[in-house]
């Protein structure tokens, strides 16, 4: 009996194209126009580095020590990062390139005051350009301190001349150390920041399978269909039904998620960076509490046709917005403010399993994002199991 | 008016999913409106990062480091010490720059380095790499020329203070890119018309040419002229019904923002996207009556349109191939009448540019609503 009601279960469902339409294409469709949007962001984080900063520099003398400082900063050496794209230009030339936007700012330096920076607007690019200026000034002023306070000491000129000079060329070594801090390392190569987007978009792909549950409830439910009148007064178990929906539910959204996890990962080139076993885990988990969660809203909203499509959307769509759909650092600032909201969000949950996993490797992080999921199949069976076997009709 | 009724009726059976579809834009556009929104200063003025220290030494030279960082930049408390968690709001952009500072700081600097976190390689993180380097870099050049660390760390701060007296100017007159609060609100509040339109207008037209009221409306005596009027009267109100509450929304959280003087144009451009918004549902409920398949071919053409178009991702990010493909888009048009409206003067923005934004939009429109009565025409005959 149970075998049947599977084979039947999934024929219902192969036949209804506009799910197998909302279940493949839909997401196939998003991911490419996702792709479209900022797909090359996403490749121009993994690649990491920072492009160089193109700058002017209108200098009076060209082996001024500032000048050589902006030079030595936009070579292109492998032992360093080249931090500015250089254009040696007049004061003219170099304001026509900055209205017209392919510099980010000009250096000037006449010599004799301190140099001077020009930019268009107020951003973090022309910030750093504004710092390089500052630690300029900087060293050369602490480099004047010191050795001016090395050469009072000093019996005779040049005696304090040599103590400047040594003491210059002391300070001038310290100051050019730039090691003073370093990095945190968590993981090679980890992903992408941006590919959250994807992660959320996976999420919401699994939920919106809560809109299978509902034709398959649809079929079984007295007050929902004359097929469900006839199938509740037969002696069909229903819990062999429920569970034959759910079987094929999850493994015609496990089909779904696998086109779409390949589609990104392989036809995109947008790796997840995380072993593909791990991905297909947490993803038709994912698909389970979709299901599962549209058996429970089923159950719940009754005969009404407008509430059958607006929870299950709605559902969807808050739980996939909060998990980061639509607004990047939604779920981070959850997880700041209210981090409970963030254990019961499905998408939120799935959609961090696979952002711990591409950023730091398979762990305990994942495990418990897992075993949550797992907690929610079982509560959505178990909710749903109480209600139909509760369930009786004074009239229909 | 019976049609116009009926249409209304069958509307307002839809009021469930313009709910959610109107809170999503309240809630996420003007969240996305005011983390973006930037005003045009006119001089200059050091972008502060957000930064987070996290002192596990206590010492003075700690100390020292943190308050020449409160002093320079924004520093948050993000609740939490785990590097991991710090790691992953870094990455969500809660914060740009995390310091770490180990215990034996203050006794050995070159010994117990801080450590720092953030985002891959960008210009926030060269920049507070760069500050951190240049603080230590000058309290140890003062300790080599003999004075205390506590006096090393002052004087530090003393070149530091002189050095943010740097002579930056801006040049006043430059082509630069900086939009404001309303800009992207009704970018977002595009996503939310077309949307409601598409599944409302969708989900009604595909109720009228239901079987049962189809036939009820074909034997009356309502001429085909009177129909049709009454059914496009009913589109219009219905679609008014929609935009209504979103210019209220825009209009109360746009309050105080610089660009409210533009407030009418925006205004009336998301009045012309309402068109092609129309034509897209007339479109979609051509193709398919099933409730669910209008919301599925809904949500995948607007979403679509609203990721290649610029309302998710700014234009300046897209690559010109997909740039090219979103101009056979109207809300492409819309996000271009608005960039002309953000950027332009208020007494400006009524020129030939607008008039080709929104001529476009209404093309679309024609184009939208011709292709929608092709297509049902070739299904009546199948």
């Amino acid at each position: 009996m149970f075998l049947h009601l599977l084979i039947y279960k999934f024929r219902q469902i192969l036949r209804t194209r506009w799910v197998l339409g909302w279940t493949l294409l839909f997401p196939l469709i998003l991911a490419t126009a996702f792709y479209a949007g900022f797909g090359s962001i996403i490749k121009e984080e993994s690649a990491g580095g920072m492009d160089p900063v193109p700058v002017a520099l209108a200098s009076q003398d060209a082996d001024s020590p500032f000048s050589q400082m902006i030079r030595e900063l936009s070579k292109k050496d492998a032992g360093q990062d080249q931090i500015f794209e250089l254009t040696a230009a007049d004061d003219q030339q170099a304001r026509a390139l900055l209205e017209d936007g392919r510099v980010t700012g000009i250096y000037y330096d006449n010599g004799e005051e301190d140099p001077g920076l020009t930019v268009a607007e107020t951003g973090m690019n022309q910030t750093m350009l504004s710092e390089f200026l500052k630690i300029y000034i900087n060293n050369y002023t602490v480099i004047k301190e010191n050795a001016e306070a090395a050469a009072e000491g000093a019996a005779d000129p040049r005696q304090a001349g040599r103590l400047a000079q040594e003491m210059a060329e002391k300070t001038q070594q310290i100051l050019s150390e730039e090691d003073a801090v370093e990095p945190v390392k968590f993981r090679e190569d980890p992903i992408a920041p941006d590919m959250q987007f994807f992660f959320a978009l996976i999420a919401m792909a699994s939920l919106f399978s809560s809109w299978m549950s509902t034709i398959f409830m649809e079929s079984i439910s007295a007050d929902k269909s004359a097929q469900g009148l006839r199938f509740e007064c037969s002696p069909a178990s229903k819990f062999q039904a429920v569970a034959a929906s759910a079987i094929s539910g999850i493994i015609i959204q496990f089909a779904a998620n696998l086109v779409l996890v390949l589609y990104i990962e392989h036809v995109l080139g947008l790796p997840f960076g995380t072993p593909f076993p791990f991905v297909l885990l947490v993803t038709t988990l994912g698909g389970g509490v979709g299901i599962c969660s549209g058996m429970v809203i089923s159950c719940i909203t009754g005969s009404s046709e407008s509430l059958n499509v607006a929870i299950p959307l709605a559902f969807t769509m808050i739980c996939s917005f909060l998990s980061g759909l639509m607004v990047s650092g939604i779920r981070e600032t959850i997880e700041l403010h209210a981090p409970v909201i963030n254990r019961i969000n499905p998408a939120a949950v799935l959609s961090d399993a696979l952002c711990q996993a591409g950023t730091y490797g398979v762990d305990s992080r994942y495990w418990t994002d897992v075993l949550i999921l797992v907690i929610m199949v079982a509560v959505c069976l178990v909710l749903t199991s109480i209600r139909l076997s509760r369930r009786n009709y004074d009239n229909i | 008016m019976t049609i116009f009724r009926v249409f209304m009726k069958l509307f307002s059976r839809s009021w469930k999913v313009l709910l959610i579809y109107l809170l999503i834009f309240v809630g996420a556009g003007t969240m996305m409106a005011s983390s973006n929104a930037r005003t045009m200063e006119e001089s200059f003025q050091d972008r502060r990062v957000t930064a987070v220290v996290v002192d596990h030494d206590g010492s003075q030279l700690s100390k020292a480091l943190r308050d020449y960082l409160v002093d320079t930049q924004n520093l948050v408390d993000l609740k939490t010490e785990d590097p991991r968690r710090l790691n992953d709001y870094v990455r969500a952009q809660l914060a740009d720059y995390v310091v770490i500072i180990p215990q034996g700081f203050g006794e050995d600097p070159d010994k117990d380095k801080p450590q720092y976190i953030s985002a891959g390689t960008s210009a926030a993180a060269a920049l507070m790499t760069g500050k951190l380097n240049t603080f230590l870099a000058d309290v140890k050049a003062y300790e080599a020329a003999g004075l205390s660390r506590q006096a090393a760390a002052r004087k530090a701060v003393q070149a530091l203070e002189k050095a943010a007296g740097a002579k930056v100017e801006m040049l006043s007159s430059a082509n630069t890119v900086s939009r404001g609060y309303h800009y992207y609100l009704f970018n977002f509040a595009a996503y939310g018309v077309l949307m409601m339109l598409c599944e409302a207008i969708g989900m009604t037209m595909a109720g009228l040419r239901g079987e049962e009221v189809s036939r009820r409306i074909n034997i009356s005596s309502y001429s085909f002229s009177r129909r049709n009027m009454e059914t496009v009267l009913a589109i219009l109100a219905a679609a008014l019904l929609i935009l209504v509450p979103f210019f209220i929304v825009c209009a109360a959280a746009g309050r105080g923002y610089s660009d409210t003087d533009k407030l009418g144009y925006y205004m009336l451009n998301l009045f012309l996207i309402m068109f092609p918004g129309i034509g897209l549902g007339y479109l979609i409920s051509s193709i398919s009556i099933n409730g669910s398949l209008v919301s599925i071919l809904s949500n995948s053409v607007v979403l679509a349109m609203c990721f290649i178009s610029g309302v998710i991702t700014p234009m300046e990010f897209l690559s010109p191939a997909t740039r090219r493909l979103a101009s056979f888009a109207p809300l492409y048009w819309f996000v271009k009448g608005n960039e002309l409206i953000d950027r332009s003067p208020a007494a400006q923005i009524l020129g030939s540019e607008f008039l080709t934004s929104a001529g476009m939009q209404l093309l679309f429109a024609v184009i939208l609503v011709a292709a929608g009565m092709i297509v049902s025409r070739v299904r009546e005959r199948a």
